[in-house]
């Protein structure tokens, strides 16, 4: 069946399609729940809470855009949302001004995706969540803010502390990608 | 490109499409959650069909009875027909004339046809005749078509009628009552051939045909029109007296709930799963609002406030063991690692800091979570029924059944740790509608015309799940006993 016709029918409540659609996406909106959880059963859990508000609303879905953008969006504000009742989020104080040059361009070919993950996965929730919205899903700092009814300046410093901390764990499990600027790159 | 940018496209390229396969049961328990979310619904439509049911009930059984309670205008003998009688009255005065006939059968050779002895007998005493209706008035109650049914069926085809008809007004008025009452009670036909048509004085000396008509006196029917009044009354047992039919009512009650916590409902080895459970007693108050249907019923509705709280010791939370890899495991205060999420609500419990023991129950692991506290407050409509089984001037005895509909508006649920610390639990997802019934038995006295003080113990039985999604549930009903004070208008 056609994505399309397939949406369709879910929209009338066909739970065939339902099914359907799950195994379509399933893999990918796991990844996605992932990148922001902080155990796999968190993630287990946003999947099922994601998938449930996707059947709900998906009669919402007006065949704008890719349906799988549609549903991604649909599951990172649903964890938005989730993370909002928690309000974990707070201001840093720390900017993150690191000087030395870094080369990652070959990183690619040695970290494979689950430590990427791995690697998120260790920061705090709240510089996991907006590292993940700027840098993986493109928001602009004052779209995070809005979002999460945080100042722009909290969304700058979290990410800017995210970032410091991703740095520090990359070199310090690839050094080879380390460069001093003085060893001429 | 600065490092910003850099490490943004790391991860950005190793992440963004980045996939993975939940466990195998996902799909399964998200299908279960739909299933169940289908089935609230279908419950849901129930409840509002039964509540439309209730009120359209409700107004029609107020209409009903309220229909009945007056009592009717006499109505003119003009406006009476008296196709309808009273089966058993005909078959008395059918017996009554069949011995009679027996009698003249015995002492007359010839006689053809019922009707012709009749109307040999009905002329040739009509006082005595009068008498009999009379006489059979007290024993049969209803007496006033006597004369025309005995007449009647005394004419047969022949159309020889013989009406008692009073010559005053007043006294027509007093048979007219009767004649009301008797057709009140009536509930078959009689064809109209066999039953004299009544009409005013003038009407029905206009439709005599024969000589033979036979005219009886007021004293001779012998009715005396006040008593047959009171009688009617008497025997209906309608009470007309006037009654108020609006009523604004401010009530409190305490409240006493009886909880039932359950943990991993799913988990059939997790009963007993609570150490001790300590119900607070906690207050309802609130408006409510009376339309008297009739002097016997009332529908009540109001809003009130209602409280409830608990506190729970010893909740055996359920250990999920699904982490494999070294994701943000916890370590409880025994040292143990615990698999990193107590699952309270389907999220982390936020306070997960290694402070929960772990116990091993039925050989599944659990975390003790020593304290929990919940207090929540709700906004109710109930919709009920009053019947009022005594009512007079100075008190009343009531019972009441009804719906309560109830809406969560607020919640505050604590997680007490061992240390002492207390945490707020925000993330409680709350069943936002629930419906119970109630019902109980009140009783007041009454101050003056307007005002009345009640007290009405009431049983509201159903179950609210204050968590829908969770490691934790707790269903509860209560027991509550209004005091009200009401004004009637």
């Amino acid at each position: 069946m056609e994505l399309e016709s397939l949406v369709r029918a879910s929209q009338k409540g066909d739970k065939k399609a339902h099914g359907e659609l799950y195994t379509l996406l399933h893999r990918k909106m796991f990844g996605i729940c992932l990148r922001y959880a902080s155990s796999e059963a968190e993630a287990q859990d946003h999947l099922h809470d994601g998938f449930i508000h996707l059947y709900k609303n998906i009669k919402k879905y007006g065949f704008q855009g890719s349906f799988e953008g549609w549903a991604r969006r649909l599951f990172v504000n649903l964890i938005l949302q989730k993370f909002r009742s928690k309000k974990l989020l707070y201001a840093t104080g720390f900017e993150f001004n690191e000087t030395n040059e870094i080369s990652y361009e070959h990183i690619l070919e040695d970290i494979n995706a689950a430590e990427l993950l791995q690697l998120i996965t260790e920061l705090s929730p709240q510089y996991k969540l907006i590292f993940n919205l700027y840098a993986i899903e493109g928001y602009s700092h004052k779209e995070i803010a809005e979002k999460l009814e945080i100042s722009e300046g909290t969304s700058k410093s979290n990410l800017s502390r995210a970032r410091s901390i991703l740095q520090a764990k990359v070199l310090e499990r690839f050094p080879q990608c380390y460069q001093m600027k003085s060893n001429g790159g | 490109m600065g490092d910003n940018s850099k490490i943004d496209k790391l991860f950005s390229d190793g992440l963004n499409d980045f996939e993975a396969s939940p466990q195998s049961d996902s799909w399964a328990r998200i299908n279960a959650t739909m299933e169940k979310k289908q089935q609230k619904k279908r419950v849901l439509y129930w409840r509002w069909a039964s509540i439309a049911a209730a009120v359209v009930l409700a107004f029609y059984t107020g209409y009903y009875f309220n229909d009945n309670t007056t009592i009717e205008t006499y109505p003119n003998i003009q406006n009476t027909k008296p196709g309808n009688s009273n089966p058993d009255y005909i078959s008395h005065e059918k017996s009554m004339e069949q011995s009679k006939l027996k009698e003249q059968d015995s002492k007359e050779t010839t006689q053809p046809e019922r009707g012709a002895q009749k109307l040999k007998s009905s002329p040739s005493d009509p006082i005595q005749n009068s008498k009999k209706v009379a006489s059979n008035s007290s024993l049969s109650e209803k007496p006033a078509l006597k004369n025309a049914d005995n007449t009647s069926s005394a004419s047969g085809n022949t159309s020889k009628q013989t009406v008692a008809i009073a010559d005053k007004t007043s006294e027509w008025e007093a048979e007219s009552i009767v004649v009301s009452n008797f057709e009140e009670n009536s509930n078959t036909d009689i064809e109209s051939e066999e039953i004299a048509t009544l009409e005013t004085p003038d009407q029905t000396a206009e439709t005599i045909e024969e000589p033979q008509v036979v005219l009886a006196t007021p004293e001779e029917i012998q009715l005396n029109p006040s008593s047959e009044v009171l009688d009617y009354a008497e025997n209906t047992q309608v009470d007309n007296s006037p009654f108020s039919r609006f009523s604004i009512s401010a009530m409190a009650s305490p409240t006493f709930p009886f909880t039932d916590v359950t943990v991993n409902q799913n988990d059939k080895t997790t009963e007993g799963n609570v150490d001790q459970q300590t119900l607070k007693t906690s207050y309802t108050y609130g408006l409510g609002f009376g339309y008297r249907l009739s002097k016997k019923l009332e529908l009540h509705t109001g809003i009130v406030v209602n409280n409830w709280s608990q506190e729970v010791n010893g909740v055996k939370l359920k250990v999920t063991q699904t982490i494999t890899s070294g994701l943000n495991t916890s370590v409880d205060a025994s040292g143990n690692i615990s698999s990193g999420n107590v699952n309270f609500t389907g999220l982390n419990d936020p306070t997960n800091q290694g402070k929960l023991q772990t116990a091993n129950v039925g050989g599944q692991t659990y975390s003790i979570l020593p304290g929990l506290k919940e207090n929540y407050q709700f906004i109710e409509v109930p919709l009920a029924i009053g019947y009022y089984m005594i009512d007079n001037k100075r008190w009343f005895v009531k019972t009441n059944i009804g719906l309560n509909s109830r809406f969560i508006s607020q919640s505050k649920v604590t997680l007490v740790y061992a240390d002492g610390s207390e945490v707020p639990y925000k993330n409680i997802e709350l069943e936002t509608y629930s419906m119970q019934l109630i019902g109980g038995i009140g009783a007041g006295v009454k101050f003056g015309q307007h005002w009345d003080f009640g007290l009405s113990p009431t049983l509201l039985y159903g179950i609210t799940q204050v968590n829908t999604h969770s490691e934790i549930d707790t269903y509860f009903h209560q027991v509550l006993i209004y005091s009200s004070l009401s004004y009637r208008f």
